[in-house]
């Protein structure tokens, strides 16, 4: 039984690919499924495919994300020469100035449009954090090579061939062009011009309404704080750029206020202010010294939340005017990490407080005595000495940051979500630091 | 057994079957048509005219700046982009200068075709390696280059060039003769001397030092401690480069004293003067160059295009 069990299939097996050899293999050539070869079906493809691209006579848009998140608006024109044109809202540069740069249509498994050397697009994909905010070696996961999907009517489905992105091609009118050639991209990414204005605190002042807001341009988000009475009030939303606007992904509601967006935006690098209007009416962002309502509580709470995790860490130290690690902290030798430890120690009776530089090789520090917490909502720093060896090199770094933190005028606390505050100082808004825990 | 020669016997006669039926000859003149077996092209460029005209058609040279996903890129497996256009035609022409015009005026021109790789291939950015590190270029069995990071340099005469970025054509003209000088020593080797002068101090983990510190060593750089061949090539290009005063002088900066390794000061200055006299022999005597005259053409080049 056995045997018959193993041998009988086979033989059955042999019989049929037999019989479908014998036919396949005597198939002559007119009995093709398709009347042209293999290889002349995809180049028929790929002509088509550059028919439709530089078809468009006002280009192609696109709203595209990298694996990694965020949203880009791209602009492409294509002309039969490889050339590519593109505008984009990465950036103000690139929104104001048409890149023109080399594609072409190739058959990979698919037939795949690449864009095949450096242009706007590969500025998401590209592996040097520094150019789009990503991680060495990553940069956002976007892709550059995309394999064609479909094309239907009026659009074309694109798939990358790396990352797996989806980018879809919608054929622009004069209108979308015009919009990006006459700067109205530009204008809406001048918004990004927020990130230079030097103090912490940045109010938006809409027909005598005021709003405390902060933008993070990486990630595209903006907190609006506004006073309800006297309560704080606080929402967070992602936005995106159209042209000639930035659109909110969640309207702010204020009472009889809603802001969707911001719309005829500019930039006076003068007064360092922005102009825009809601809903027409005409406003402006600009630097604030204090905070539109201070969190009186926020200083001992964050003092206290040192020992949920054991401690507080900064990873880019502070801010001065403008300059992230103005005081060149990521530059110690031993590269180590800086915490701020609630009641760290004992020293002769005093329970103080540390701002610790720990590496794998070095661990050093300021000690502060115990920080008074002033009724108007500020905590005050007072340093009671040095712990550990200071390495050579770690100077000046190390002590302007450990003189930056006893400033005699203290610092407020921003709680930006559960475990990130900004502590910025009380004299001078332009000096800040974040604070942040795992 | 049986079992076994009965399917055998079906294959042959299936073969059988197939090749009588053939009935189509391929015609070599369709291979044309077949994608990615030469018909691979676009509508020329002023950047493709370039390279035909001052490499191709004369040192027989192929470069490749547009992105294809099928180059064989070695060892590389890093995210890369493709190159921006504006620095490729200023870089190659710098490049021509400094490396291709000096070793055909001192080696001949019929040398220089000979050693050449025949291939180069250009990638805009760094490709960052596991350890954070960054690679910039690879020479591949000494028929092809690959250039990485050229984003980055921007050559005296663009616009927007500043002095400060002559350290980025300068490390890119480091990352080309680097790889020629590994590929002249895979052509004929260098005698085993040289792997005899400080076999001790050769590590993978050449990162863990700064240059300073491996010049203290005897070392041109860190990272010619990674193999005797990087050891080899590394004094080639730093001699080069930075022309026989900036070797007397990185020699004279050796500091008194000895090195966590056990290095002297005048156990580092033999071993640098040992390697140099080693390279200069070997220019002569394998390819006829006199090296000292090759390294104050390739300095001279140098000077007239970074200052």
């Amino acid at each position: 039984m056995r045997k018959f069990w193993i041998h009988t299939p086979r033989n059955i097996m042999g019989a049929i690919l037999m019989v479908s050899l014998a036919i396949t293999s005597c198939k002559k050539e007119d009995d093709h499924l398709f009347d042209q070869s293999a290889d002349e079906r995809i180049s028929q493809k790929l002509e088509e495919y550059q028919q439709v691209l530089t078809g468009a006579p006002d280009g192609w848009k696109a709203v595209y994300t990298p694996a990694a998140g965020g949203t880009y608006n791209f602009y492409f024109r294509f002309n039969a020469e490889n050339r590519v044109f593109m505008y984009s809202d990465f950036d103000t540069a690139t929104a104001n100035n048409e890149k023109e740069s080399s594609y072409r249509l190739k058959a990979l498994q698919q037939p795949s449009l690449i864009f095949d050397t450096y242009s706007y697009i590969h500025l998401l994909s590209d592996p040097r954090g520094s150019v789009n905010g990503g991680q060495n070696g990553q940069g956002l996961q976007a892709d550059f090579e995309f394999a064609i999907n479909s094309v239907a009517g009026d659009s074309m489905v694109l798939t990358g061939r790396l990352n797996g992105t989806k980018l879809t091609l919608y054929k622009a009118s004069s209108r979308d062009y015009a919009a990006w050639q006459n700067g109205d991209w530009g204008d809406a990414l001048s918004f990004l011009n927020v990130s230079k204005i030097l103090e912490y605190f940045k109010r938006l002042v809409v027909g005598g309404t005021q709003y405390e807001v902060d933008v993070d341009p990486v990630s595209k988000t903006i907190i609006f704080r506004w006073l309800s009475g006297s309560n704080l009030q606080q929402v967070t939303t992602g936005f995106s750029f159209d042209a000639g606007m930035l659109v909110l992904d969640e309207p702010v509601v204020n009472g009889a206020q809603t802001i969707t967006g911001f719309s005829d935006i500019s930039w006076d690098p003068n007064t360092m202010t922005i102009h825009l209007k809601v809903n027409n009416t005409p406003g402006t962002i600009a630097g604030n010294p204090g905070p539109l309502k201070t969190d009186t509580d926020a200083p001992e709470r964050w003092w206290q939340e040192s020992a949920i995790a054991g401690y507080w860490q900064s990873l880019r130290g502070f801010h001065v005017n403008g300059e992230d690690d103005a005081y060149g902290f990521l530059q110690m030798p031993g590269a180590p990490d800086m915490v701020f430890i609630s009641q760290y120690g004992n020293s002769g009776g005093i329970v103080y407080d540390l701002l610790g530089f720990f590496g794998e090789t070095v661990g050093f520090g300021a000690g502060y005595s115990p920080p008074t917490f002033t009724a108007d909502g500020r905590v005050i720093f007072s340093i009671l000495g040095v712990l550990g060896t200071v390495p050579d090199g770690a100077d000046p770094a190390f002590s302007n940051t450990a003189l930056t933190l006893a400033d005699e005028n203290g610092f407020y606390l921003v709680q930006k979500s559960e475990k990130i505050y900004d502590m910025v100082s009380a004299a001078d808004s332009k000096i800040w630091i974040t604070w942040g825990r795992p | 057994m049986k079992r076994y020669s009965s399917f055998i016997s079906l294959f042959v006669f299936a073969g059988v079957l197939l090749a009588s039926c053939k009935k189509e000859k391929i015609n070599p003149e369709d291979a044309e048509n077949i994608h990615d077996l030469g018909g691979d092209t676009w509508v020329r460029g002023p950047i493709d005219d370039w390279i035909r005209d001052s490499l191709t058609s004369i040192y027989n040279i192929d470069v490749k700046y547009k992105w294809n996903q099928f180059e064989d890129l070695a060892d590389i497996t890093a995210i890369l982009v493709p190159p921006k256009e504006e620095p490729i035609i200023p870089l190659l022409s710098s490049l021509k200068k400094a490396w291709i015009d000096t070793y055909s005026a001192e080696g001949g021109e019929e040398f220089f075709k000979k050693i050449v790789p025949k291939n180069m291939y250009m990638v805009g950015s760094p490709a960052f390696n596991p350890n954070g590190s960054v690679k910039q270029g690879v020479a591949e069995g000494g028929r092809k280059i690959i250039v990485l990071d050229i984003n980055r340099v921007t050559v005296k005469g663009m616009p927007g060039y500043t002095a400060g970025d002559s350290v980025f054509f300068k490390r890119m003209l480091w990352t080309i003769q680097h790889e020629f000088a590994h590929i002249l020593h895979m052509n004929i080797m260098y005698p085993q001397d040289f792997k005899n002068i400080n076999p001790s101090l050769i590590t993978s983990n050449w990162t863990d030092y700064s240059n300073a510190e491996a010049v203290r060593d005897g070392f041109v750089s860190n990272y010619a401690m990674n193999v005797s061949d990087d050891d080899f090539v590394e004094t080639i290009t730093y001699m080069l480069i930075e022309g026989k005063a900036g070797f007397e002088q990185l020699i004279a900066s050796i500091p008194e004293g000895v090195t966590d390794r056990g290095t002297t000061r005048d156990q580092a200055v033999l071993r640098l003067r040992t390697k140099e006299s080693i390279i200069v022999n070997y220019y002569k005597q394998v390819w006829n160059i006199d090296f000292y005259k090759l390294q104050t053409r390739v300095r001279a080049a140098v000077t007239a295009l970074i200052n």
